[in-house]
């Protein structure tokens, strides 16, 4: 067994009900870590064993796969933010994809506490079932009884059932919007953590799945023993001396972004068709932390505790307690939405996490319809009374539950944006990346993040390679957010490094403190390997090609571009007026540094060069 | 004679709390730089003083504090750069937010 792992993962057959666990050699935990990169590696293994064909397979299908990944950086004590999961499908019933979300609270820890490092899932059970894996022991259970649960009723049914006085347990499940296959239905976690991105809420539902229990009293190990402590204490300081991770994400939290983005000029409104919104402060962080604030919140083990707990004491949008909303949900429900109502943000985003939607999706889904009804292009009949137009909170508010069950126009949003807009006769105004929502940054006045969203794999994604970091945020350096120059080095980095961070599954905010070297050095600390920087990118690298030649696989490729909007209109006001895209300014070179085809799929040599086969 | 403008100072998160207040007008000579706002800034205000050094590098007052950020009109100014830069037009913005971070 490696240190820093449990040594054990479990292998479940749903249709068959069968469960086995077996360890990960060695090689290929160097060259994939765990979490994301592992996920991957046993998802094409799998892929060519079976010999799938998975170009036309549907995401719903028995065969397509579920990994839920942790890696050698969750739930070490020490560890820098080391909270988190990762979940990886197969195929994303949303962007066809592959499927790709990560997750914070507790969840990941105590799936390695409770003995193990991943879950890999396939097959689709008759009925509905839930598992438990607790201290050791892995059982499904009938979920009949539970199916129909939103997520906080059934958190609180399973702790009740699971309790234990010799350890906690955390709960992963699906709530309405997964159990009816919503192509943005989310995983959640702790109540109000979410896996949130491209519907891998759906891919649970479809295989009968309701929830994962997991606790336990087992603790990962560090090859250092006693001298990792120095090494920890030398990383957490880097982080406490660091201003963003020190003092602007504890703070403020994330929420603090609304007024920064806002005053670039680049913070999307009303379905992206304005950058700047003039009288923003009423949904901004600080408003937020003026009203509604109760505390911070950390997930498992982390010194930063960027997240917030919230309330809303009176008013038609009254909740008592909630969690968050992070920055990126304020926007999509909020401005995205042209909705400057904090409370009705609150309450939507604790129903997102009630029902198990993302909140980026969601947003952008009642945005799209809000923009495809005031231009006229939904029929009366479909709207069912609701009058859509932007600025309206209850609507929003409306809309989000009315997605949750499929009701009315519900049904087609829950289907996400890219149908939405189809299905009324206009693509054009579903704003997003293969299907999936792009989030809170509009590329045409932060470029390197439009090329970003362009290649990310996952489809329209903020942190598969956060620009924003440099460009905006001035980390590790300040770079010129209206420059086209040098951003394929920089998005290839990112790229390159985020996936190399959601293997070693931490949390991405550790990385506004920490480079490479501190993970090759947190690394070599805790498993007993020896690697450095370089190799820690070529890490990344790796995975980040594995994901792309598996994705050409599933047929996805010519794929890498922007919205039309992005590309062709320009900002209309504010201080990125007059902007657009050029983002075949930048695409060609990012091809060529990658080693990959005019196609964006990696080419044989870069695959041999990265020793994958 | 130098031409004098107003721009409009806004200021966010913690700093808010120091000045008690988001935003404010300011009439200065075209020209001016980022250097010549703050000392006015110190001048002005009450707690003017503990604003610069909320700023400010706290081994080097000359210096800005990395992370904090000015913009001019949404243009984020680099950070060497900061105290020389100069504001000319009439209705300038500059914001000014301490350090922040999130995604
Ligand atoms: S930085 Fe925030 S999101 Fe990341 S692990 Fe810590 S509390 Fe969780």
């Amino acid at each position: 067994m490696t240190h820093g792992y449990m040594g054990k993962q479990i292998w479940i057959n749903l249709s068959k009900h069968k469960v086995k666990t077996n360890d990960i050699d060695g090689k290929i935990l160097q060259q994939y870590l765990g979490g994301k990169g592992l996920g991957l590696k046993l998802i094409y293994d799998y892929v060519k064993s079976n010999h799938l064909n998975i170009t036309t397979m549907d995401a719903f299908s028995p065969n397509n796969v579920l990994y839920f990944g942790t890696g050698p950086g969750t739930g070490i004590k020490g560890f820098p933010c080391p909270g988190r999961y990762h979940v990886m499908a197969l195929k994303s019933p949303l962007t066809g994809s592959i499927g790709s979300a990560n997750s914070g609270g507790s969840w990941g820890p105590f799936l390695k506490f409770a003995g193990f490092d991943g879950i890999f899932i396939e097959g689709k059970s008759e009925k509905p079932v839930y598992i438990t894996i607790l201290d050791g022991k892995v059982e499904i259970h009938d979920a009949s009884d539970l199916w129909g649960f939103t997520v906080f009723d059934l958190e609180d049914e399973l702790q009740k059932r699971h309790k234990s006085e010799n350890y906690q347990v955390s709960i992963t499940s699906i709530g309405p919007s997964g159990e009816r296959l919503s192509l943005i239905g989310c995983i959640m976690n702790d109540k109000h953590r979410a896996a949130g991105r491209t519907g891998m809420g759906a891919v649970m539902g479809s295989k009968n799945l309701k929830a994962i229990v997991v606790g336990g009293t087992k603790r990962p190990t560090t090859a250092a023993g006693e001298d990792f402590k120095p090494v920890s204490q030398k990383m957490l300081k880097k982080m406490k001396d660091n201003p963003v991770t020190g003092e602007g994400l504890p703070k403020l939290g994330t929420a603090v972004l609304v007024n920064v983005v806002n005053s670039t000029g680049s913070l999307p409104l009303n379905n992206w068709q304005q950058a700047y919104n003039e009288n923003v402060e009423p949904i901004s962080g600080e408003t937020l932390a003026e009203k509604y604030l109760i505390k911070a919140l950390p997930c498992w083990g982390c010194t930063i505790a960027c997240g917030r707990t919230v309330q809303v004491l009176d008013g038609p949008f009254a909740v008592k307690y909630s969690e968050g909303p992070e920055y990126e949900s304020i926007w999509a429900l909020g401005n995205s939405c042209g909705v400057m109502d904090l409370p009705a943000i609150i309450k939507a985003n604790h129903y997102c996490n009630e029902f198990g939607l993302d909140t980026i999706s969601v947003g952008s889904s009642i945005a799209c319809a809000m923009e495809l009804a005031e231009k006229g292009h939904i029929p009366e009949e479909d709207l069912q009374g609701l009058i859509l137009k932007f600025g309206d909170p209850s609507a929003m508010v409306d809309l989000i539950w009315r997605a949750a069950y499929q009701t009315g126009i519900g049904k087609y949003i829950a289907m996400g944006s890219a149908k939405l807009a189809e299905h009324y006769g206009h693509p054009e105004l579903s704003m997003s990346v293969k299907s999936l929502e792009m989030p809170a940054y509009d590329p045409r006045g932060i470029k390197g993040i439009g090329l970003n969203y362009a290649t990310s794999n996952r489809g329209g994604c903020h942190v598969t390679g956060y620009t924003i970091s440099p460009e905006v945020i001035g980390l590790p350096e300040q770079i010129d957010r209206l420059s086209y120059e040098g951003k394929e080095v920089w998005v290839k980095i990112f790229q390159d490094f985020t996936s190399g961070v959601n293997s070693t599954v931490n949390c991405l905010f550790a990385t506004f403190a920490l480079g490479a070297g501190d993970y090759a050095e947190l690394l070599t600390a805790v498993t007993g390997w020896d690697i450095n920087d370089g190799e820690f990118l070529k890490i990344g690298e790796r995975i980040y090609n594995l994901e792309r030649h598996i994705m050409d696989k599933l047929g996805i490729k010519n794929q890498d571009t922007l919205p039309k909007r992005l590309l062709e209109e320009p900002i209309p006001e504010g201080p990125s007026k007059g902007e657009i895209n050029k983002l075949e300014k930048m695409l060609g070179k990012y091809y060529e540094l990658r080693g990959w085809s005019d196609e964006g799929i990696p080419l044989p040599e870069k695959l041999k060069e990265l020793g994958i086969d | 004679m130098d031409e004098l403008i107003t721009i409009e100072v806004r200021i966010f998160a913690t700093l808010r709390d120091i000045l008690g207040l988001k935003k404010f007008p300011m009439h200065i000579k075209a020209g001016s730089t980022i250097r010549d706002l703050l000392h006015t800034i110190q001048q002005v205000f009450d707690k003017g003083k503990e604003f610069i050094k909320e700023v400010s590098d706290p081994e080097d007052l000359n210096r800005i504090r990395d992370h904090v950020k000015f913009m001019i009109n949404g243009i984020i100014l680099f950070q060497d750069k900061i105290l020389d830069t100069t504001i000319h037009k009439d209705g300038d913005v500059i914001a000014i937010f301490p350090p922040i971070g999130g995604g």
